[in-house]
């Protein structure tokens, strides 16, 4: 099982590259000095590397171990089972990483209002999350289109609201773009979610009728993920929020 | 088969427009941000000047001030000082000479001080609660009105410049409710509110309506003055009763 599971991740280029930066990330935060571990502008990336490589895992040994899958998919419904690893995505990704990843783009907003709004956001994704897989409008085991959706729309609204903290807030007069690390990362967060958005909202249609299309969009978004994971382990290798040596920043 | 087709290159259209929209939005808000800067560059480099013209001005107003005050002390101590002195030298009982001597000696401190005051150097050494008590106990001494002084030990320490805006405002706020107000008790209270320090100089005179927009330049000077160090300038008064200064700054 576990060979099979081996073979399965070394076969895979993304999941090779996720596994990779995700080790490296691993290593570079636990270098960082303490105060800083403790701030959330760098356990926040830390933990979306380490849920994201948790749960590609976990995703391709539900595939692997068969049993063990069908065994969870009966623990979270009574539906028959399929043999998808779904649950995981809708679990994991749509849900707990957006949740960081909101996180992640409060933590560098400085407008107090659009903080809040981001805490609301972060609510309507849970909420929404469990309004619909308890009411049934939409099953945890299957592709979930409305609710990613939502997770892309409030992924989305969170980055544009940072973008208006960027040319609004006097914090970032002194800062140059180009060279402060969230601004990279929440672009790459932002042109993930749209073109995902499109993808994922029509995830049905494409994953069963054009599976070549599906994956033309799923390749440009783990290009992303892996630029992205990048962009977080430079974050930690620097130490800092901006490439300029001497910035406090 | 070809709604299919045209349903596929919709996506691909839409998600190609996406990115394009996307990729015009992030580098719109980088040039805005750019824009806010070179804005902001500007805007800075008009207060720099202001100031810069403002601490002038007070420079100059304060070694006005300074020169009447050793006109004054020239004409009233130094010259009456040196005048005796002259008269005690020339006497011939040597307890006269001494004497003369001795304020020689005296002459030549008050001569050491008074030079002090010259240039501005003494804003740097000069406590603020010290200064206000000062022109108080002057104000009280010329028979004027009664004063008081609350200074609730805030161990603040502005900068020259500060001192230098703090100084001219609160003469100028004294010597306006001295000329206009005709009040019975001035009152200074140096005091915090949150994040900032401020300064209330209330007096009991005959106030005036502070809603009436001023035709004068005074009290807006005093406010471009208090807003060169970052502060603010609040006034309010009614007619009948009084009027109340706050200067405010950030701690």
């Amino acid at each position: 099982m576990i060979q099979a599971l081996w073979e399965r991740i070394l076969s895979n280029y993304y999941l090779v590259s996720t596994v990779i930066l995700g080790l490296t990330g691993v290593i570079l935060f636990i270098f960082l000095p303490r105060q800083k571990k403790a701030k959330p502008q760098f356990y926040l990336p830390f933990l979306i590397l380490v849920l994201v490589v948790f749960y590609e895992i976990l995703a391709v040994n539900m595939i692997v171990n068969k049993p063990l899958n069908e065994r969870i998919h009966y623990l979270l419904t009574s539906d028959p089972y399929k043999g998808w690893n779904s649950w995981v995505f809708n679990i994991f990704n749509y849900l707990l990483s957006k949740i960081l990843f909101l996180l992640l783009i409060r933590v560098n907003l400085k407008n107090p209002t659009r903080r809040k709004i981001v805490h609301f956001l972060i609510g309507i994704l849970i909420l929404g999350g469990i309004v619909l897989t308890i009411s049934g409008i939409e099953k945890i085991h299957e592709p979930q289109p409305i609710f990613y959706f939502i997770s892309n729309i409030t992924l989305i609204i969170a980055s544009g609201f940072f973008f208006m903290d960027l040319i609004s807030e006097d914090y970032f007069l002194s800062l140059n773009p180009v060279q402060f690390l969230p601004f990279w990362y929440i672009s790459l967060i932002l042109f993930q979610s749209v073109l995902t958005l499109l993808a994922d909202v029509a995830f049905e249609y494409l994953a069963f009728n054009r599976v070549d299309i599906y994956f033309l969009f799923n390749y440009t978004s783990m290009i992303l993920y892996f630029l992205l994971s990048i962009v977080f382990n430079t974050l930690f290798y620097l130490g800092r929020n901006n490439f300029l040596k001497n910035s406090e920043i | 088969m070809g709604g299919e087709d045209s349903q596929i290159l919709f996506i691909l259209f839409s998600g190609v427009f996406l990115a394009a929209v996307m990729a015009t939005f992030v580098v719109a808000m980088v040039i805005l941000h750019r824009q806010r800067q070179v804005q902001n560059k500007q805007k800075v480099e008009q207060l720099q000047v202001e100031f810069e013209k403002t601490m002038l001005n007070i420079e100059n107003e304060i070694q006005q001030e300074t020169l009447n005050h050793i006109g004054r002390e020239l004409h009233d101590n130094i010259g009456q000082l040196l005048s005796l002195s002259k008269l005690y030298l020339g006497s011939s009982k040597p307890e006269r000479q001494a004497e003369g001597k001795e304020l020689i000696s005296k002459t030549i401190n008050e001569v050491r001080s008074l030079s002090k005051s010259l240039n501005l150097d003494w804003v740097e050494n000069l406590n603020l609660e010290e200064f206000i008590q000062e022109q108080l106990d002057k104000i009280e001494a010329s028979g004027y009105c009664k004063t008081e002084f609350v200074a609730n030990h805030l161990h603040w320490e502005p900068s020259k410049e500060q001192k230098m805006i703090l100084i001219r405002v609160i003469q100028e706020c004294l010597n306006n409710a001295i000329k206009h107000a005709s009040p019975e008790t001035i009152t200074i209270t140096l005091d915090s509110s949150g994040t900032e320090k401020f300064i209330q100089i209330k007096d009991d005179g005959k106030g005036f309506d502070s809603s009436i927009a001023s035709t004068g330049s005074g009290m807006t000077n005093l406010k471009k003055r208090m807003e060169t160090i970052g502060g603010k300038f609040h006034l309010q008064s009614i007619p009948g009763k009084g009027t109340e200064i706050k200067l405010l700054l950030p701690v």
